[in-house]
């Protein structure tokens, strides 16, 4: 969708992604000048390989969020799911590679329509409920692991593939991610369901008289919020080739962290698949870039703290221009 | 067929033991636009939300074209045609103006993928006969209040509307806008779309209506030909009434000015607001909902700032920054909301009572319930509260008495001026009148009561002098002596002339 009163360029340098675009760039320069090796595609593929599964949870958060919620239980599901997967797998080596994908798809989608139910049917608070099913979700999954860990030689060639084995040069775990992304992208843009996810963040009243049915929305998204951080269990053990009940601890505050770095409104209503990718992108290099560096890699967790404060005061600044503008507008009826 | 597209007769609609709606009639012909009008609280919304099925008549008919019809929600008045566009706009304020109008409709394939591009190209079609200026890929937040008006005309035309219910749609638009909005109208109408134009300007009414309709209490009143009934006339139909309530006698000595406020603006609310007010004095706020009253208050009050202008009280200028400041220099609020802003419905009564102001229950460091407590309890006598118990949450008292302790609150903090905003509102006859004891027992004391209030009688049966706002701005004051609910409604609704937007 095109203005018709506004040059092209004009729009791309007023929409949010332009100055999250720019700062991605200006960051891999400066990166690129302090640690050139940084740059060679086998780095910056294995950067993102160790990234993906924060993408696919944020994917899952930003709807969740959109909706006006927010689910704090995913680091949990992604545990539980890499536990029940991992240990079965080890117990049946002879079982196909696909069969734990689709399994920890349907725990990741049972977890997640849990959290639906509490807060879309029983109109729970959603951070609240999430943080009970947080303890139960990481209960559970020490219960199951038994406080054992798995490691790479119980591991079968079919389980690691999902997130490792290469094509056309990238490790299926990029292509996942990948078609998680276009899904996305076509389910929120395109599909009744995935705009009513909107029509409820945006106004609850209104959706209300334009006969929305909340609780079902609120289901929907948490369910598929569950499902990706599922798939990011499955696919976190197989990248490793590791696993204990303690993995994806706090993985939910990255995925957060995303959003809004991807300009998602933590009060619901707005949020693009595309800001959230670049906000996926963004994170990976800090993270990666700090790694590199000696002696600053223990300022990692505080840099990245400060880049998420620096973003949303960003998004204070214009929202709040925006409400002057609109006064001032009121102003000149009386 | 009959003459009529739309037709109610007798409808008859309660909530609980409040009648909204008392036998109203209504008959609108096809094509025509009819101006509804009448105070607030005449009944209007409800009239309009039957109509649209949001709400189901107890009793009555309802006509469409001469057939009975049963609306049971907004869905069914929809697909026999019947829209309408309330006054606060009821959009989606950060999803695009296509996905707007096309909520609930939308167009998509067989694989439920939707075709942005046909409906953007729908949605220009139909914004652009209505303005050219609107951006229909921007969020509906962007777009001005006029603008939003006409997507949700555009909304209703792509439901193919045959009747248009416009709710005070001229409410906050500048003239140019008005005119736009007029010209739309018509438009429409001769397109043979019916339109119900509810307004309080009758401005409004002479340029656009052939008919109208007054409601007042619930009832209906009459429906004249516009161009057969005079202004004069039309007020006295809308007002109506006479004093029936009873106010008890005032025994207050008016004393010196203790506040004045000076030319005071607060952009995008209001403009050069000047007022005064004496001790023992009660001067009345009134207006139209929305004409800034209760903004100004919170800029006195110091939930908001004043741009420019001062506040002097007993002869000092003050700066107030915020509640606190205001308490300290003795003005306190009573908010329009006692649900919300009044009480705290998880502590018991009398901390109620006591919350605003702790600090004279301090001692040595330390909170003396004990004097906390019976503070309270002669607090809760001198206003002759009706509890069982004063450590109950106030959620257990009848609105009356709810309000009734955020008087108390206010005694316990010792103030100079109290700001009353819709004292008595949904509140019942009964207990009105001992709230208005209070305020004549407390301006005998010598406090200075600002009270904002929608309700006539109560403004003249209560009140020392009368302050007009209209739109933001100080549209007359009088004293009440001599005055009357004409001259006021009047004032209230006059169209300044030269008034044109800058933009």
């Amino acid at each position: 969708m095109r203005t018709n009163n506004k040059s092209t360029l004009s729009k791309i340098t007023e929409s949010r992604n332009f100055g999250l675009v720019l700062g991605l760039i200006v960051l891999l320069i400066v990166a690129a000048i302090i640690t050139p090796s940084m740059y060679s595609l086998n780095s910056i593929l294995n950067m993102l390989q160790n990234n993906a599964v924060y993408g696919l949870l944020a994917i899952g958060e930003m709807m969740v969020i959109i909706t006006a919620g927010i689910d704090i239980s995913i680091g949990a599901t992604l545990s539980l799911t890499g536990v029940i997967c991992c240990r079965l797998m080890a117990e049946n080596p002879g079982v196909p590679g696909i069969v734990w994908l689709v399994l920890s798809l349907v725990i990741g989608a049972l977890c997640g329509a849990f959290n639906g139910l509490l807060v879309g049917y029983f109109k729970m608070v959603p951070m609240i409920a999430t943080l009970g099913t947080m303890y139960i979700f990481r209960g559970f999954s020490f219960l199951f692991s038994g406080g054992e860990w798995w490691f790479p030689h119980q591991f079968t060639e079919g389980y690691m593939a999902f997130a490792t084995k290469k094509i056309l040069g990238i490790p299926s775990i990029l292509w996942i991610l990948i078609i998680v992304f276009v899904l996305a992208i076509l389910f929120l843009g395109y599909t009744s369901k995935g705009r009513r996810i909107y029509a409820i963040g945006t106004n609850q009243e209104s959706a209300q008289v334009a006969g929305i049915k909340q609780p079902r929305v609120v289901f929907l998204a948490m369910t598929l919020c569950g499902m990706l951080a599922g798939l990011s269990g499955m696919l976190y053990t197989a990248n490793y080739a590791t696993c204990s009940y303690m993995i994806g601890d706090a993985y939910e505050m990255t995925a957060i962290a995303i959003c809004i770095l991807g300009g998602v409104s933590i009060v619901g209503g707005k949020g693009k698949v595309d800001g959230v990718i670049i906000g996926f992108l963004m994170m990976s290099v800090i993270t990666y870039f700090i790694s590199l560096l000696p002696g600053l890699s223990v300022w990692s967790d505080a840099i990245q703290g400060a880049i998420i404060i620096a973003a949303v005061a960003l998004n204070k600044f214009t929202e709040r221009s925006a409400e002057k503008r609109a006064l001032k507008e009121r102003s000149a009826l009386i | 067929m009959s003459e009529y597209i739309l037709e109610l007769k007798d409808v008859v609609k309660t909530f609980g033991g409040v009648t909204a709606l008392n036998g109203v009639h209504f008959q609108l012909k096809q094509g025509e636009i009819h101006a509804l009008m009448g105070e607030n609280g005449a009944g209007k919304s409800t009239f309009i939300k039957v109509i649209t099925g949001v709400h189901q008549p107890d009793s009555g008919l309802m006509l469409l074209e001469g057939e009975k019809i049963t609306l049971r929600s907004t869905e069914d008045s929809a697909k026999l045609g019947i829209a309408a566009i309330y006054q606060h706009v009821t959009a989606f304020p950060d999803l695009s103006v296509t996905e707007n109008i096309f909520m609930g409709q939308e167009i998509k394939n067989k694989l439920g993928i939707y075709n942005w591009k046909l409906m953007t190209k729908r949605a220009k079609e139909l914004i652009e006969p209505l303005s050219k200026n609107i951006d229909v890929s921007k969020p509906m937040s962007t777009l001005s209040v006029a603008q939003q008006q006409l997507v949700e005309i555009a909304k209703a035309l792509s439901r193919d509307a045959r009747i248009l219910i416009m709710d005070e749609p001229t409410a906050s638009l500048s003239r140019r806008e008005c005119e736009e909005l007029y010209q739309i109208a018509e438009r429409l109408r001769d397109e043979g779309v019916s339109i119900i134009f509810i307004t309080h300007k009758f401005e409004d009414m002479y340029r656009l209506a052939t008919r109208v309709t007054v409601f007042r209490d619930s009832q209906y009143i009459g429906c004249w030909d516009v161009d057969k009934i005079s202004n004069q006339k039309l007020i006295g139909e809308m007002v109506g009434r006479e004093l029936t309530q009873m106010y008890p006698p005032k025994h207050a000595k008016i004393g010196d000015v203790v506040m004045k406020v000076n030319n005071i603006s607060k952009e995008g609310y209001f403009k050069d607001v000047s007022f005064d007010v004496r001790k023992g004095e009660i001067l009345a706020l009134t207006g139209l909902v929305g004409a800034g009253r209760t903004e100004v208050c919170q800029n006195i009050f110091g939930i908001m700032t004043p741009d420019s202008g001062s506040i002097e009280l007993e002869g000092k200028e003050v700066k107030i920054k915020s509640p606190i400041d205001a308490l300290k220099l003795g003005i306190g609020l009573l908010p329009e909301d006692r649900q919300t802003q009044g009480l705290i419905n998880e502590l018991p009564i009398y901390q109620n009572v006591t919350s605003a102001d702790m600090s004279k229950f301090i001692k040595a460091g330390k909170l003396d319930e004990s004097a906390e407590e019976a503070k309270a309890i002669e607090l809760c006598q001198k206003i002759q509260l009706k509890a069982k118990d004063i450590s109950a949450p106030p959620s257990s008292l009848s609105g009356g008495n709810q309000q009734k302790v955020v008087f108390a609150k206010l005694l316990n903090c010792d103030l100079k001026v109290l700001i009353l905003d819709e004292p008595t509102k949904g509140i019942d006859v009964g207990a009105k009148y001992s709230i208005y004891e209070i305020m004549n027992e407390l301006t005998a004391n010598g406090y200075a009561i600002i009270m904002v209030s929608s309700e006539m009688p109560e403004v003249l049966g209560m009140a020392d002098r009368i302050v007009v706002m209209r739109n933001g701005r100080v549209a007359g004051q009088f004293d009440t002596e001599g005055t009357t609910q004409e001259m006021i409604l009047e004032a209230s609704l006059k169209q300044e002339d030269g008034r044109e937007s800058e933009s």
